[in-house]
């Protein structure tokens, strides 16, 4: 913990240093992006806000087919095998480049972020899941059959909730990337009506305002390590016990 | 009579069990006795029809079944009695959970989750969620083999008990354990598992430990 803060006010005093040497016009300092914040408090938090629902929106699109995908993919070898190149497609389609697009079908506003942040998210929850619905030890795979447990009970009594931990530890690192592929939307697909924290971003590179830049990008981040915290939060609440923790 | 014909299963190209056959007496406990990886524990799942063989057939085992396992296959996220209520969940009929959850004394533990758990109570646990199907006969895959001493005579005399009620087939490289408790000491070598030596025990249990000495001394003189 005291390593952890020492490095981040070094961090910080390197900025600072920094900031000092190039101007505010190529690096704002930290009193500046604290000044430029106070000054754009209400478009900050209304930007978190929308980037925020967003996200949470994107997280929720992709947990549910992601889910879905890998139960699927688990009953039969043959649905595995027919949704492998879309699973494939989805995360190798840079979702830059179909943004624009989206935005041609969706109109401006949050769906278009809400799409890019599930298509982000979408991967490391089906392959969290995937991988959690073959977790069962063996023994217990041997006990659901010495019992003639049908496959949907299988499902529901061993390999959903073995599947949970897993799932969560994807959902951590799947919360990040829809907060990426949310902004991403949010950099073409918004208008600035309602504003996005994404849309303030390019709105205050553009304007020269880093101040401000900053202050949306930090904002960000923090959406995204909240959104961190909370996953495991939750991990640690429900599954932590199972295993003595 | 329980009767495996021809058997044959090669789980990825490799022969486990080939062309194998085995008969054992029902209202027994038989031991299979016999190194770790030499199939000893695949023939019993095949007995208990768990997996099904590549080849042959296995005829007389009864349909009301008990499998415990060598590592306790406990599902942690269930409470002990959740767990132990689980073969009735899963549609097989069974007694009163809580009766088979006093029989291996663990009356005072039912709510606690696995984890919370020693590794005896665990494996206790485990012995409680296959006798609260009641079954007609019991596999036993290595039960005692990672429990210490007093748990050891505890488990082995609730299973004792059974018999001849319950017809019971038991896994162990442990040759003092199946000289202490069997009725036949089935000694197998392999793979491709072949049976070495099928040996009648013709005393009462408890066995003094000069009678466990003496069927320990006959099975390791074809052993060796």
């Amino acid at each position: 913990m005291r390593y952890t803060l020492l490095a981040l006010l070094g961090g910080m005093g390197a900025w600072w240093a920094l900031a000092l040497w190039t101007g505010p016009l190529l690096l704002p300092s930290p009193p500046e992006v604290l000044t430029a914040a106070v000054e754009n408090t209400e478009r900050l938090l209304q930007g978190t806000v929308y980037t925020s629902l967003a996200t949470i929106g994107a997280l929720g699109i992709a947990t549910f087919l992601g889910v879905a995908a890998a139960i699927l993919a688990w009953w039969s070898p043959e649905a595995s095998r027919a949704i492998l190149p879309y699973t494939v497609l989805v995360q190798v389609v840079p979702i830059v480049a179909i943004a624009p697009l989206l935005v041609v079908w969706l109109g401006y506003g949050t769906g278009v972020a809400t799409v890019t942040g599930a298509i982000a998210a979408f991967f490391p929850v089906y392959s969290a899941c995937a991988t959690g619905l073959r977790a069962p030890s063996q023994e217990l795979v041997d006990l659901f059959a010495l019992y003639r447990a049908s496959r949907a009970a299988e499902l529901r009594w061993l390999r959903l909730p073995a599947a949970l931990p897993v799932l969560l530890s994807g959902l951590r690192t799947a919360g990040g990337l829809a907060v990426i592929g949310a902004i991403v939307g949010e950099f073409v697909g918004s208008n600035g009506f309602p504003v996005s924290l994404g849309y303030l971003v390019v709105y205050a590179a553009r304007s020269a305002n880093l101040g401000l830049c900053f202050a949306a990008i930090f904002a960000a981040a923090l959406l995204a390590l909240l959104l961190h915290a909370g996953i495991g939060a939750i991990e640690r609440g429900a599954v932590g016990r199972w295993y003595g923790r | 009579m329980i009767a495996a014909r021809a058997l044959g299963w090669s789980p990825g190209g490799r022969a486990v069990l080939e062309a194998f056959d085995l008969d054992l007496p029902r209202g027994q406990l038989s031991a299979i006795v016999g190194r770790s990886g030499c199939g000893k524990s695949s023939l019993l799942r095949l007995l208990a029809g768990v997996r099904p063989p590549d080849r042959g057939t296995v005829s007389g085992v009864p349909s009301r079944r008990g499998f415990v396992f060598q590592d306790p296959a406990l599902l942690p996220w269930r409470s002990l009695r959740e767990n132990v209520a689980l073969p009735g969940q899963l549609g097989v009929d069974t007694e009163a959970v809580d009766a088979a959850i006093a029989r291996v004394g663990l009356a005072d533990h039912a709510d606690k989750l696995p984890a919370e758990l020693s590794g005896g109570q665990r494996m206790r646990a485990s012995l409680a969620r296959a006798l609260v199907s009641r079954p007609e006969i019991l596999f036993l895959d290595e039960p005692f083999a990672a429990l210490d001493g007093a748990t050891r005579r505890d488990l082995a005399s609730i299973v004792a008990a059974l018999l001849p009620g319950v017809t019971v087939v038991m896994v162990t490289h442990d040759l003092a354990d199946a000289a202490r408790l069997a009725d036949r000491v089935v000694l197998v070598d392999g793979p491709p598992l072949r049976v070495v030596l099928d040996l009648p025990v013709g005393s009462e249990r408890p066995r003094a430990p000069s009678e466990v000495a003496a069927v320990v001394a006959r099975v390791e003189a074809v052993g060796a």
